[in-house]
Order: C-alpha cells, then structure tokens, then sequence
C-alpha cells in the first residue's frame, strides 16, 4: 500500500498508570485517562508530561528531520448518562443499577447536558485536550450528546460548530509525520 | 429441460499486465471511488459476486522494484466491508491467504463480513509456497506443497468449528427475563491437529449464510481434490471451450468422489470481454489493447518468468531465446504466481510456437498470454456466455476488463441485459444471501463435511 494520506496513523491507548503512560509517551499521539475529578484530572496531566520528559518521546523517522514529537493529546474517558434535569438524571441512574450496577474505570456523570458542559469547560483546566465520552445507553445517550451536550459546548464557545481539515491528525493539531524514507528532493 | 441459469460475477482489473494503467480510461487501483463505482456497477447488473485478488509482496525483478505493472493493492477485507455498505445484494468474495493467517482471525473476519453485510461474504482460500511473502509474517518462511494444503485443510476445518460454535438462535436478548445468550457456553471451540492446537470461546455470532460460501482455484491434482472436498464455488483459469469442458468433467468427478453431490459446487472460470458495434471494431480494439498489454519490455519480463533469468539483452523483436532456462536459479521476479511448472518444456513449446507461426518474442509471448476470452458483438459474447454454461464447460463466468473502474460498464449494459432477455440471467435479485443466490444449501451446523485429508482434525 501507498503512505496513507495522514502519513502514519493517529496512535490512541488508554492508560490507568505509569506503565502504560510510559508506553503512550514513547510512541502514541493521544493518551486516554480515567480521573474522577478536576483534582485528580490535574495530577494526572502533571504525571504524564514528567514521564514524557522521562522517555526519549519521539519515532526514529521525525527526531532527526522535524525535532521532538508533538506532546501527547491527554483526552479524559467520561461514562455519561444525560437527562433533562438531574432528579430524571438520578431516576435513569439508579433504573440502571437495580437491574445491574452500572461500574466502570472511568468516571459515572449523571447529569444534564449543561452541567456536563460546565464541568467539562472546568476540566479543561486541569490541563486535559478533551474527552472521550462513553455513551452509558445507546442510542439514549449519544442522541443526548449530539442535541443536548453539543449545542451547550458551543454556546460556551468550547466547540467547533463545522469541521475544519479533512484528516483526524489534522483535527488534533498534529502534522503529518515526515517518512523515515523520506530524501531530500522526494514528497515526504 | 429448462436452461441452466448463469452466474457472473466481476474481477477488479488486478495487479499484472491484464491491467493497462496507462489507459487514459484508467482510474485508481487504490481509492475508494474505484471500487464503489466497481461495485455500484456490477450490482446495478443483478451479477452474484464481486472478486478481489490479494498480493502479499511487493514483486521484484532482481534486486529491483518492478512497476512495469500496477503496485500497490489495499487490504481485502476493509475494501469488501466498505463496499457492503454502499450494496445491498451483490456477494463480497476475497482472497485471503490461509497459510499465513491463523484460523481465529480469519473465522471473526468473515464472520464479521458476514453479518455486516446481511449473508454476503465469500472467500477464495489460497495457499502459498512462496518464501518471499512469507518473510512478511510472523510464521516466517513457507511451507511445502504438501504442508501448504494440509494446513489449508486445517484451517478450513477450524474456521467451520469456530462458525459453528454459535448456533442461529444463540442470541436471545430479551428484556423481561434479562437473557441475553439461550446457552452459556456458545462459542465454545477446541482444534487439535497437525498445524494447530487452539481451543477457546469464538466472538461473533453466527452469519446469515451460517458458513460464509468458500470459493477456491486449485490447479495441480492436489488442489483440485482440495478444491472438491471444500469448496462451494472453483475459480479456473481454463478459458478455451475444451480445456474448460475437461475441466468441470475433472473437477465434478472429484467433487462426487469425496461424497459430494456435483451439483452443489459452481464452476467459474475468469474471463475478460473486449465489446466492438461489429465483430471487425471488436477485434481491432483488441489488438490495440493487447498490444498495450504486452508491451516490448512486458514481453522481455514475461518471458524471464518462464526462463527465470535476465534476458534484457534480447531483443523483443527478435527470435524467441535460445539460451536454457535457469529454474534452479535464485527466483528472478518475485512476488507473482510461477508462470509454469516446466521451464524447459515451456521455452520448448513457446520456440515450437515461434517457429511454427513465424513469430517474434514478443508475438509469440502475446499470442501465448491472450486472456481475452470474448471479443465481439454483445451478442456474440452474450451467445458464447451462454454456449459454454449451457454445455457445461462451466457455471458461469468472474468478468473484467482491462481498465479499472469503468471497465466493467460496458459488459454490464450491453451483454447482461441480453442474458437477462434469453431467460438465463436473473432480471432482479431476489431477497436472500449469496448461497441462495447461487443455488447452494445452507451449510448443517457441525457439518457433516469434512476435508477429507484431515481427519484427525476434530472440532
């Protein structure tokens, strides 16, 4: 096969400690965590940025040509179930652990998609890129995300409201890696 | 008695010099507009299958890249489960490797392809002794011919084991009792043989078609036999009437002596149609085309597969070489299928030709590498299409043409719908999956049939 159009493939890998961070910072472009909390959020986002001064953070084609790698994009898992106002929030919630407790490594939101959007915005300030949302029911949840959690984050202003770039390694900031074969004179 | 009804289906222009890419016609071989408009096209016919080939390496000629041809071929199975989404009935057959893959993944991909697709997956089960493309895998190296289609074998019966651990009522999902599995232990498989020792629990459940259909294209005694005891649907390459009529003679009298009834397996020779307003248009296209195809320095390369030497020093013009053959020499273009099992008896058959007919090189590698089964009118290709199911010289026919994508549009509007007027074509698909399109009964769960070389393998 041809080099792909995003040259190399956004690498994601989700991480509870300093093992598999260590992994992400060495050779992934976008590391998942799992904080409870903004508190806990913070931590996190320090630990993974001193790892990544610990380790050689780069891949063999880019150091020499381009420099350091881009740092890793440091996106929060979050399991979400929405409602239009919390006691319904707390209602659905609760529905759901009688029939089988809802548990998970990443942190439960039962709330409404504007405090979601509100918390999320105030995570940002632990330093965290994003979020990867887990929808607790589907399609429920993820209709609520798209209609409820979507708008809220672009009134905020926290949110694109078109796509912009065409490769997922452009939506995350992250240039196109130049080809370890790549010499001078070639197309990279 | 009523007439035999046609299967067809459609080869995207592969990965050799068939191919001419230089066509201003010609589009990629690698985007995906390609193949939709491969696919739409080929549905839009009523045709039974679509047909992907596979290259595992990279071809060589020496120490250097050859790209007289097209290079670079995606993935099979992304291409096929991209184009189950824009289809609705055409069946998705691959070609995937079973000396390199192992029985688990390739079961959950088809499996996959399988349920994505609503019961419409096929795949040409290959083998391959070539070391090359076995240094692309972790197995490394290859395996004889003998090991070759005893690990075919086993990786067919393993991959049935694993399709048949779900039964088709497995999933209950049903709310008010909170069940989701009828029986607890689904997906259960144990394997145990000569190439491997695997046990587990399988992942996807059953598909529509139960078995997706099993397409091979054995050639040598041993994989005619194994195409026989295994496959659904035989892929040949015999394309002139008599070689094919021997052929399905040959091959349905194996498939009968291991325990099958012959009319459960479809035979489907390749064939690619030049189309002309007039049988003279249609032959003088093909001249052109097969003259893009065979070009001077196509013919050189042809010819050193055969002699398996460099013969760039030969002029293409000039006689046919008279130097020997080196088969024993290190493999001289790598990473396409041997050109023949007798190098010497070759080069003394295309010298025979040469001289004979007083041919140059490459006349003489064109006249040998004509694989233009069907030049003519429409109804001249539609008449022969016919001619050859009806006296079975084989079931049907997988068309292409030299020119990727489009190629194949031509033969979809002008021949099909003559098929389709005579009665011997379907006018519309009717619901189903691609076994029941082509007339084939749905596989029994832990099917009675078993390769029958690899009876120690149990499931």
């Amino acid at each position: 096969m041809p080099r792909p159009p995003q040259g190399q493939l956004l690498v994601v890998s989700l991480g509870h400690g300093d093992e598999p961070y260590r992994l992400a910072a060495r050779g992934a472009d976008v590391l998942c965590v799992t904080p409870h909390d903004v508190d806990e959020a913070r931590g996190i986002v320090e630990r993974v940025r001193e790892i990544e001064a610990e380790v050689e953070r780069h891949d063999e084609a880019s150091a020499a040509t381009r420099g350091p790698l881009e740092p890793l994009r440091v996106l929060a898992d979050l399991v979400v179930l929405l409602a239009p106002t919390q006691d319904e929030a707390d209602e659905r919630l609760a529905r759901l652990d009688a029939i089988d407790p809802l548990t998970s490594d990443a942190a439960v939101l039962a709330t409404t998609p504007s405090a979601l959007a509100d918390l999320l915005v105030a995570w940002q300030e632990a330093g965290l890129d994003g979020y990867r949302l887990r929808p607790a029911v589907l399609p429920t949840d993820l209709d609520r995300i798209v209609d409820g959690l979507v708008p809220a984050l672009q009134q905020r202003g926290a949110f694109r409201t078109a796509y912009v770039g065409s490769t997922l390694r452009e939506r995350f900031g992250l240039p196109r890696p130049t080809s370890r074969y790549a010499t001078a004179g070639s197309s990279a | 008695m009523s007439r035999k009804q046609i299967v067809l289906g459609a080869y995207f222009p592969g990965v050799n010099h068939d191919t001419v890419w230089s066509d201003p016609a010609s589009g990629s071989h690698i985007d995906f507009a390609s193949f939709e408009h491969w696919a739409r096209t080929a549905e839009r016919g009523k045709l039974d299958l679509l047909f992907l080939a596979e290259g595992l390496r990279i071809r060589t000629r020496g120490e250097d890249f050859f790209d007289q041809d097209v290079v670079g071929r995606p993935d099979t199975f992304t291409v096929l489960a991209s184009l189950a989404a824009v289809t609705s009935h055409i069946g998705l057959a691959g070609t995937i490797n079973s000396t390199f893959n192992e029985p688990y993944e390739l079961a959950r991909k088809f499996a996959t392809l399988d349920v994505l697709s609503g019961g419409r997956a096929a795949w040409n089960v290959v083998t391959s002794s070539d070391a090359p493309t076995g240094e692309n895998f972790r197995r490394g190296g290859y395996l004889g011919h003998h090991q070759r289609y005893e690990r075919a074998g086993e990786t067919l019966t393993a991959v049935r084991a694993l399709w048949d651990s779900w039964g088709s009522d497995a999933v209950v999902a049903d709310p008010s009792s909170g069940t989701f599995l009828r029986d607890g232990h689904v997906g259960d498989f144990a394997v145990h043989g000569n190439q491997f020792d695997i046990a587990g629990r399988f992942t996807v459940p059953r598909g529509p078609q139960g078995h997706p259909v099993i397409l091979q294209a054995g050639e040598s005694p041993a994989g005619r036999d194994f195409a026989a005891a295994n496959a659904d649907a035989i892929f040949s390459r015999y394309q002139k009437f008599d070689e094919a009529r021997a052929f399905y003679d040959d091959v349905k009298a194996r498939v009968a002596k291991a325990g099958r009834d012959p009319g459960e397996v479809r035979i489907l020779p390749s064939a690619a149609v030049v189309l002309g307003d007039t049988e003279a248009e249609a032959r003088e296209r093909h001249a052109e085309i097969h003259d893009r195809q065979v070009d001077p320095w196509t013919a050189i390369v042809l010819a050193e597969m055969v002699w398996n030497r460099d013969l760039s020093a030969y002029d293409p013009d000039g006689p046919v070489p008279d130097v020997e053959p080196t088969p024993e020499a290190p493999t001289w273009i790598r990473g396409r299928a041997p050109l023949t099992q007798d190098a010497h008896a070759t080069a003394t058959s295309w010298r025979e030709i040469a001289e004979a007919r007083g041919l140059s090189l490459r006349e003489t590698v064109k006249h040998v590498f004509d694989r233009a089964v069907f030049v003519g009118t429409p109804e001249h290709v539609a008449d022969e299409i016919d001619r050859y199911v009806q006296a079975d010289a084989c079931d049907g026919f997988i068309l292409g043409s030299h020119v990727s994508p489009t190629g194949l549009d031509e033969i979809v509007d002008r021949v099909v719908p003559i098929l389709a007027d005579r009665g011997v074509f379907r006018t519309d698909y009717e619901a189903g999956t691609l076994r029941e399109n082509l007339g084939l009964a749905p596989p029994a769960r832990f099917g009675e049939r078993r390769p029958t070389g690899s009876a120690a393998v149990a499931s």
